[in-house]
């Protein structure tokens, strides 16, 4: 390795691989948050909690 | 009015804070595994969680603290303050021998045992079992005690060691080339060693003293953002925080459901999930970078 050009040759390829590697690890967790909010103790499901996150943090 | 408060204050902050603690540790751990150049490392390679444990068992077990005005934090404080003491500790051991990665990994693990002596000695000498009992249960680590002040605490440290991490990721990208290549390309690996160090331990401090011990996100969760994205710290750093994030939310949520109405500790399911799909990796890794 004899410069920093070099090694941002180096580093500058699939960039567009790493980026959705990034866009499907967020889908994942947008999924996650939903499954957990919608499980758990008491009775609230999912429409029960998107309701109440809905209206207390975007609507309100 | 009780849907609200079970999604609000139940869930929700619970939800929160996995996903920035998740997040936090395993950011923490690939900063340290980049830095180190050692893949086996973990944020808690320096001592961190021992430290914590010992702080967190003085207080339950002998109502010892660091600031014993704030006695309904008395836990939290300890393990913060031990927590930093343990990287102190670690400083100054490699600051002796000239600050490289041998060094920093041999103090942070002298120091992790010294710390684990003194906590199995409070467990053997501690006068009531529930107060043992207590201590084995924080270093099972669990998000039953997430609230939004806790999140108020952790989000902007977690935050801010995210962002000083991520703007050292080229830097972490020339270093794992090696030392040689580093200096020869103007990169001071001593700097950048202390200051990952430092934010490492904020950031995981920070977390654990809420959360307590979380075994294997820090180590897994590099190594997964590593199999699809590759080396490339600018890219690897915010994918293991996602990966962290991601992982610790489903354990919690296994942990809420699997035994419902009772509740697993996290680290356990952290553990358990974790392990297999490590060895997973392991053993289909590709070359990559």
């Amino acid at each position: 390795m004899s410069s920093v050009a070099d090694l941002k040759q180096l580093y500058k390829k699939d960039k567009k691989r790493k980026t959705l590697g990034l866009l499907s690890i967020f889908i994942f967790i947008i999924v996650a948050v939903v499954v957990s909010i919608s499980f758990g103790a008491g009775s609230p499901g999912f429409s029960e909690a998107a309701n109440v996150v809905l209206s207390n943090f975007f609507l309100s | 009015m009780l849907t609200q408060k079970i999604i609000l204050d139940l869930r929700l902050p619970r939800i929160v804070l996995a996903l920035i603690a998740g997040a936090g540790l395993a950011a923490s751990g690939a900063t340290m595994q980049g830095v180190l150049r050692n893949p086996l490392v973990s944020s808690y390679i320096l001592g961190i969680s021992a430290a914590a444990g010992f702080g967190v068992a003085l207080a339950i077990v002998f109502g010892i603290g660091v600031i014993t005005s704030v006695t309904g934090s008395l836990v939290i404080i300890n393990a913060f303050v031990f927590s930093m003491l343990a990287i102190l500790l670690v400083y100054g051991i490699a600051r002796l021998r000239s600050m490289n990665t041998e060094t920093v990994i041999l103090g942070g693990v002298a120091v992790g045992y010294l710390f684990s002596a003194l906590l199995s000695l409070i467990q053997y000498i501690a006068p009531e079992h529930q107060a043992v009992r207590s201590v084995v249960f924080w270093l099972m680590g669990g998000l039953n005690t997430a609230t939004w002040n806790s999140i108020m605490f952790v989000l902007p440290v977690v935050v801010l060691t995210f962002v000083f991490m991520f703007s050292q990721s080229w830097n972490i990208n020339v270093l794992s080339m090696g030392e040689d290549v580093a200096k020869s390309l103007g990169v001071n690996s001593k700097r950048i060693l202390t200051i990952t160090m430092v934010l490492e331990a904020l950031a995981t401090a920070a977390i654990i003293a809420f959360t307590g011990v979380i075994g294997f996100i820090c180590l897994i969760s590099p190594h997964i953002a590593r199999s699809f994205i590759g080396n490339d710290h600018r890219f690897l750093i915010p994918g293991s925080a996602l990966v962290g994030a991601g992982l610790l939310l489903c354990s919690d949520t296994v942990a809420r459901l699997v035994l419902a109405p009772t509740e697993l500790p996290v680290g356990i399911i952290t553990s358990l999930l974790s392990v297999p799909f490590f060895i997973y990796i392991l053993l289909t890794r590709r070359k990559q970078n």
